[in-house]
């Protein structure tokens, strides 16, 4: 399923709203929403009215469903939800309808947010599940990563190139103390470093990391979607984790030093 | 055998994945002990998985984002 950008989304995405399409299970409540229109319902509202034009009939003027179908910010978090789940999947399509599910999925609850920064954070509440859910249907369907997608160089015992010969960092590599680390993580600008250099790891360690760290996908998980053994994960975090802190500390840390 | 710092990170990074065995605790332990790098290097570890979660969450935009309406608000509360 492909969308468009922009105001086409959020004319797509009223639309569904109308509907009666099932949650998936990565967001499900188990509770339906009906309050707006009144007193609660018995049963779902029938389908036939949403064919009358495009009202929102889940959502008065003022609620955050409303803040979605905004286009300017619907396009914003979109991007970002489409950059985040396209570091765990493979193509472009599957990453979309990721996040179009997820926001259809958020919608639901659109109303019971208090502000846009608690809303965007409950919508990437839902993607994250929502890429779980993903990854462990392909471990069931035992449908693994493109065979291309595995580095057949990881051996633990290869430097990955930040020691010298005797297994010391190396000078420019040396891990310094970073201060105020808690400060950090609600700066834009550090977040946009961060996001910078997982962009720039090789792809297999990016998508391993965020599985690993973000998803809370264990060791035995991960090889199973990926098709890799415990030790490939395990050299390929460690990469990975070198990578990041290594261009962290280049990029932000020691940046006016 | 003595540990080096690559061997040391390998088990620091490995520590987040599973139990090390008594063995491993202890050379890492010895290592830690005289390389103030590699204490580093255990301490910003876990940086990178908040940044991860925060990224995820979004968070760092939602304040430029707040104040950029450009829609009138309807019904100023009060």
């Amino acid at each position: 399923m492909i969308i468009a950008d922009g105001g086409h989304l959020a004319w797509r995405i009223n639309d569904i709203m109308g509907s009666s399409r099932e949650g998936h299970p990565g967001c499900s409540t188990g509770k339906r929403n009906y309050r707006a229109n009144g007193p609660i319902q018995a049963t779902p509202a029938p389908l036939a009215p949403r064919r009358e034009g495009r009202t929102v009939t889940g959502a008065g003027p003022q609620s955050h469903a409303g803040t979605l179908a905004d286009p300017r910010f619907l396009a914003g978090i979109r991007e970002e939800m489409r950059r985040f789940a396209m570091h765990q999947l493979r193509t472009r399509e599957e990453a979309e309808d990721a996040v179009q599910e997820a926001l259809v999925g958020a919608l639901k609850n659109a109303d019971s947010f208090g502000g846009r920064a608690a809303l965007r954070t409950w919508i990437f509440a839902i993607l994250r599940n929502k890429l779980a859910d993903i990854q462990r249907q392909r471990q069931r369907q035992h449908v693994p990563t493109a065979p291309e997608a595995i580095d057949d160089t990881l051996d633990q015992g290869d430097n990955p190139g930040l020691f010298d010969g005797r297994g010391l960092w190396l000078e420019t590599q040396r891990p310094s103390r970073w201060d105020h680390p808690e400060k950090d993580l609600h700066d834009r600008q550090f977040l946009a470093v961060f996001d910078h250099c997982l962009n720039r790891l090789p792809p297999q360690q990016g998508r391993v990391f965020m599985m690993r760290e973000v998803l809370e996908l264990d060791t035995d998980e991960i090889c199973a979607e990926l098709g890799l053994t415990a030790g490939n994960v395990h050299v390929i975090l460690h990469r990975a984790r070198l990578g990041l802190r290594s261009c962290l500390e280049h990029n932000w840390i020691n940046q006016g030093a | 055998m003595l540990t080096d710092c690559h061997q040391a990170s390998v088990l620091i990074s490995q520590a987040s994945e599973r139990r090390l065995s008594l063995t491993e605790r202890a050379r890492l332990h010895l290592h830690l002990g005289v390389c103030r790098a590699c204490r580093n290097f255990a301490a910003d570890l876990p940086v990178l998985g908040k940044a991860a979660r925060a990224l995820a969450a979004g968070l760092p935009q939602s304040g430029a984002e707040e104040g950029a309406g450009v829609e009138p608000r309807p019904g100023t509360k009060g």
